[in-house]
């Protein structure tokens, strides 16, 4: 009954499509509306204009959200060749003008458009993305958002205090009024040699359009790894740090803190991944030429400690995918893993060669994913691959939401 | 102890007389119990048919004094059976005047038991041409629209 508590004011009697005055009344249809599994979402909005503009408002779907698991499309793959980025002058590689600096390998039309439209050429580099939304940019310069509902990108006013090398991280946050509100969170990255147990940040916040500078206390030295993809879960970001370690900031705590944990034991992986467990938890994966391995980072009483989820041995995976395997070659190519699903333990993405598939935990079934792009020429080894998901959740163009007053 | 008695009077005139433990499951009708006793209570906006459904419901739902929280599985169960099959017996318009009632008197179990009912009907239908038939619900939108929505979130159609 929360709704109906907070939706009084918009009660009313609007386009009576309906001789129940239940379902005409956004309170009590709201309420029978979060009831329904996410499944049935798609099918519900085509029955009335009335219903779409229901569950495509910000303020149902936080409601829904708080309920229910979201669920995520996967867009395409961002390629981020770390050659390019940050790095002393001297050592960055100049990128090729031919090519793109945020190529994107599409795996939906949406993909599609945004490579034919060139909608992200000028942005920069990707850094990070959240709920769809996406942070790109040129580090010191100009940082862009853009959202894929809107087509529309925003430039982050210019931040104040300037770091030589950095991580970043997008935070977007759903609130039942205004829809997302989002952070952008920059960490100041010295050398190992310079480490310390004071850490620089900056957070932009949408909310105040203001950068707000802090200085984050830590129980020993720390030096976070510049230029990496780290992870945010539910307002916590997580950064690799020097030295095998995660380090671990709650932005939401008052208290400024920074923790550092280390990483579970690896020796020679060539790969390593961050993600988001089913569950909330922070995931952790590794992979070299023969294993990959799966960690999950669970609170136990009062203390974080890695539990292992599940170790994969890539030459027997391919011995119980015989048709994928010939395909691949995979005698012949190295596998690897690529990336986490969104709030997923179920699969992961793993590549070989430029074969990139899904990997399903329980049924050791692998699956192609097909991408556009495949012509585009650059170096696997020297890059990241960042699936890009957008919120699975029904749009309400404009045009449909002058009519009716929610 | 006497148990306090009140009186009832719906929309159209039918007198419930329920004591107090029934009253108090209405978050609406609780206050009433200082004011009112010996008096009748007019419910304006509920009949005498839904009101005598929201009192059986209550007096079903009556909560023992001094039982703990953690009632035996057993009454548990049994009280979720006498619910399913309590909703489910009534036909879709009786249940969407069981809803408007329970949210004005603000009877939170049996606003949610009702609703439940309801979206398990939409959850039972094929499509949303099923859904408006068995809601009763007429479509507003006009082919042109419809298929802008298709096309908007096409993806999740597949």
């Amino acid at each position: 009954m929360s709704c109906s508590v907070r939706a009084k004011t918009r009660l009313g009697m609007e386009s009576n499509l309906s001789v129940h005055e239940v379902l005409n009344t956004f309170d009590t249809l709201s309420e029978i509306l979060l009831l329904l599994p996410p499944e049935e979402t798609y099918k519900l909005i085509l029955v009335s204009k009335r219903w779409l503009q229901i569950i495509s408002s910000p303020f149902f779907r936080h409601a829904y959200l708080a309920r229910w698991k979201p669920n995520f499309h996967l867009i395409g793959f961002f390629i981020s060749n770390t050659s390019y980025v940050g790095k002393k002058h001297v050592e960055r590689v100049r990128r090729p003008r031919s090519e793109s600096s945020m190529p994107l390998l599409s795996t939906s039309s949406l993909g599609d458009e945004v490579e034919t439209s060139g909608a992200l050429k000028k942005l920069g580099y990707y850094i990070d993305s959240s709920n769809g939304v996406l942070l790109c940019g040129r580090h010191p310069k100009a940082y862009y958002l853009w959202d894929p509902v809107t087509r529309k990108q925003h430039k982050i006013p210019r931040h104040r205090v300037h770091f030589e090398e950095v991580c970043m991280s997008l935070i977007t946050e759903d609130c039942p009024v205004e829809g997302f509100s989002y952070k952008v969170v920059r960490g100041e990255c010295v050398s190992y040699a310079a480490q310390s147990s004071k850490v620089r940040v900056e957070i932009y916040s949408s909310k105040t359009t203001t950068w707000s500078y802090s200085e984050l206390a830590c129980n020993e030295a720390v030096s976070l790894t510049p230029w990496t993809a780290g992870r945010v879960i539910k307002g916590v970001v997580y950064w690799y740090a020097t030295g095998g370690k995660v380090a671990i900031y709650d932005t939401e705590d008052e208290e400024k803190r920074i923790d550092v944990i280390k990483l579970p034991k690896t020796f020679n992986y060539d790969e390593q991944v961050l993600g988001e467990s089913s569950d909330g938890c922070l995931q952790y994966g590794w992979s070299n030429k023969s294993v990959m391995e799966i960690w999950e980072l669970e609170k136990v009483g009062e203390v974080l400690e890695w539990s292992i989820q599940f170790k994969v041995n890539f030459k027997a995976m391919w011995r119980l995918n015989p048709v994928e395997s010939a395909r691949f070659s995979t005698r012949t190519k190295e596998t690897q893993l690529l990336a986490f699903f969104n709030q997923n333990s179920d699969s992961v993405f793993i590549r070989c060669d430029s074969h990139i598939c899904v990997f399903d935990v329980k049924t050791q079934r692998v699956e192609e994913v097909q991408y556009q792009g495949r012509g585009s020429s650059f170096v696997w080894d020297y890059c990241k691959v960042l699936p890009y998901f957008q919120l699975s959740w029904p749009c309400c163009s404009s045009s449909l939401l002058e009519e009716g007053n929610i | 102890m006497t148990k306090e008695m009140f009186t009832l009077k719906s929309s159209d005139g039918f007198l419930f007389v329920v004591d107090e433990a029934v009253v108090h499951q209405s978050v609406t009708l609780s206050p009433m119990v200082q004011d009112c006793a010996g008096r009748e209570y007019p419910i304006n906006n509920v009949t005498g048919k839904i009101l005598n459904l929201v009192v059986e419901y209550c007096k079903n739902h009556v909560v023992v004094d001094g039982g703990d929280s953690s009632s035996s599985s057993s009454s548990g169960d049994a009280l979720k059976k006498w619910d399913d099959e309590f909703i489910t017996q009534m036909d879709l318009s009786t249940v969407y005047d069981l809803i408007m009632a329970a949210n004005y008197l603000i009877i939170k179990g049996l606003f949610d038991l009702a609703c439940q009912r309801v979206a398990d009907e939409i959850a039972a239908c094929k499509d949303h041409e099923e859904i408006r038939a068995t809601l009763g619900i007429v479509s507003d939108y006009t082919a042109e629209e419809e298929a802008e929505v298709l096309k908007e979130n096409e993806w999740a159609f597949d």
